[in-house]
């Protein structure tokens, strides 16, 4: 309202987006179920002597978390179950199996969510019955070789550890948006300040870098929905739209202008594609397109099709076609959601009499010095007589 | 209804004027006819719209361009006729300004079709209208 072209899109974009987010109330509930859980492994640790810290890791961390597709998908989070134990000391499969003694015992104490627990490939899974989210835990040591929040993580298929450091990822991708979070943070903070909120939590707050690795993380599920085996990795997607971020702009026109630069931060070494880590640059993420060039194929198909697919939001004219877009790249529910979410707050704002024309060529908005009168669509047949 | 208050012809002309400058009415003894292109969002279409008002009855809104539908759907909220409806009876009345209430409910609808034209379903404030599906489709309603 009151807008120009971006600031309806950005509404637009915004509604559809948080539709496969993480609703908050869930938020919160994922995180006491993994404080629990959390309390409960560190409790055994301290049992035997030993340390051993238990924190989220990927999206749940980062404030990316797209809801998968299907009607009974769930969430899925990941936690780091790191344990301090020197890596002479331990096997990767006694790690896991401890690991997993350890949940067995926690199922026992007949915890809220009434979890069971899975065997994965590199983690153990505890499936909630009366919760849409599952917890990945994934055993971890620390990395001798690394820095303090370096890791080292179990891979059955793998002989040796993967090295990982979810730590200072989350914090360089949190620092590449610092300055706009502490904007929202400050909007937010003033928005409030008449209630009686004394802080605005982190995970509330959703930068235009953070909605768009989730538009992008969207896009992508529907496009790979029947080629799983070729979908690019989450951390690929991240990484590419953090770097292409510039930290300005309406969500819109950084979706855009993401989607088109992440290509340039591809590198190519000797005929080898490298997405380096940013905070372990010997790590290439696109490992795996050296032994299956496919994948790099595909990544840059999907990348192609997005960037189309995303400036059609714009291409207008017409509400229904921007929506249309969205549906398309998107999903839609979510498009159907960003219709009524905007809808919603013009039907609102006549019925409060906020609602009134603001240009001289109708437009509506809430700045009107002649707000309207309430009024209620009719819907009968004949058109009335008298005045 | 309220002749004390009511507005005339003039003030009605005066206020469409003064609101939407560069818009012309035409305007007789009894009635008036304001016609502007019409945009209720930067994102939507601009559409020709024109509004009839004669004096004792109520004012008529016809979207003069061409309104796409969905496929097998009537538009939502029209008169046989063609026209707009815009509002419950009551909700309008002669004391008020044509600039400041039918315009912008006008705005609503056009704002309201594009949604509905998305997603199918009526997005602004108003009667369920499940009495379309059931209404004989060669009646003369635009």
């Amino acid at each position: 309202m009151n807008g120009k072209p971006n600031r309806d899109l950005d509404r637009l974009l915004e509604a559809a987006i948080q539709s496969f987010d993480i609703p908050e109330h869930l938020y919160a509930l994922a995180v006491r179920r993994y404080e629990a859980a959390g309390r409960w492994l560190t409790g055994r640790a301290e049992l035997r002597g030993m340390t051993r810290e238990v924190y989220p890791q990927g999206s749940f961390r980062l404030g990316t978390v797209v809801r998968p597709l299907g009607d009974k998908a769930q969430y899925d989070i990941d936690m780091v179950d790191r344990r301090d134990i020197d890596k002479t000391s331990i096997s990767q499969a006694k790690l896991k199996a401890d690991v997993g003694d350890d949940l067995k015992a926690y199922l026992v104490t007949g915890p809220e969510g009434q979890p069971y627990l899975e065997d994965g490939k590199r983690c153990w899974t505890l499936l909630y019955r009366t919760d849409p989210f599952h917890m990945d835990v994934l055993p971890a040591i620390p990395d001798p070789d690394g820095n303090t929040n370096s890791i080292l993580l179990t891979d059955r298929d793998v002989r040796a550890w993967q090295h990982s450091n979810p730590i200072d990822y989350a914090a360089w991708f949190h620092q590449t948006m610092v300055e706009e979070f502490s904007r929202m943070r400050d909007l937010k903070l003033a928005e409030m300040a008449a209630g009686d909120v004394e802080d605005v939590p982190d995970w509330t707050i959703k930068t235009t870098l953070q909605r768009s690795v989730q538009a992008l993380k969207r896009h992508r599920d529907l496009c790979f929905l029947d080629r799983e085996e070729h979908k690019p990795a989450s951390i690929i997607v991240t990484t590419l739209a953090a770097r292409s971020y510039r930290g300005e702009g309406s969500l819109y026109e950084v979706l855009g202008d993401v989607t088109k630069r992440m290509h340039s931060f591809i590198e190519c070494r000797e005929g080898v594609w490298w997405i380096p880590n940013p905070v372990q640059p010997e790590e290439n993420f696109a490992d795996r397109w050296r032994e299956r060039p496919q994948l790099a194929d595909a990544f840059f198909d999907w990348l192609e099709r997005a960037r189309a697919d995303f400036i059609a939001f714009g291409s207008g004219p017409g509400l229904d076609k921007a929506i249309g877009a969205l549906s398309r790249s998107l999903g839609d529910e979510p498009g159907q959601v960003a219709a009524k979410s905007f809808g919603s707050e013009f039907t609102a704002a006549n019925q409060t009499r906020r609602l009134g024309v603001v240009s001289a060529v109708g437009a509506l908005g809430t700045t009107s010095r002649y707000p309207a009168p309430r009024h209620t669509f009719h819907g009968d047949d004949a058109f009335p007589k008298q005045a | 209804m309220r002749s004390r208050n009511k507005l005339s012809l003039a003030h009605q002309a005066a206020a469409l004027k003064g609101r939407f400058p560069g818009t012309r009415v035409y305007r007789d003894r009894s009635s008036l006819t304001w016609r502007a292109p019409l945009q209720p969002t930067p994102l939507s279409r601009e559409y020709d719209v024109r509004i009839s008002y004669k004096l004792g009855e109520h004012p008529r809104v016809r979207v003069i361009s061409d309104l796409a539908t969905r496929p097998g759907e009537r538009l939502p909220h029209v008169y046989r006729d063609g026209t707009l409806c815009l509002y419950m009876p009551g909700e309008w009345t002669p004391d008020k300004f044509i600039a400041d209430s039918i315009v912008t409910w006008t705005c609503e609808w056009l704002l309201h079709y594009e949604l509905w034209l998305a997603c199918g379903e009526w997005l602004g404030s108003g009667e369920e209208l499940d009495q379309y599906s059931e209404i004989d489709r060669t009646s003369d309603r635009g």
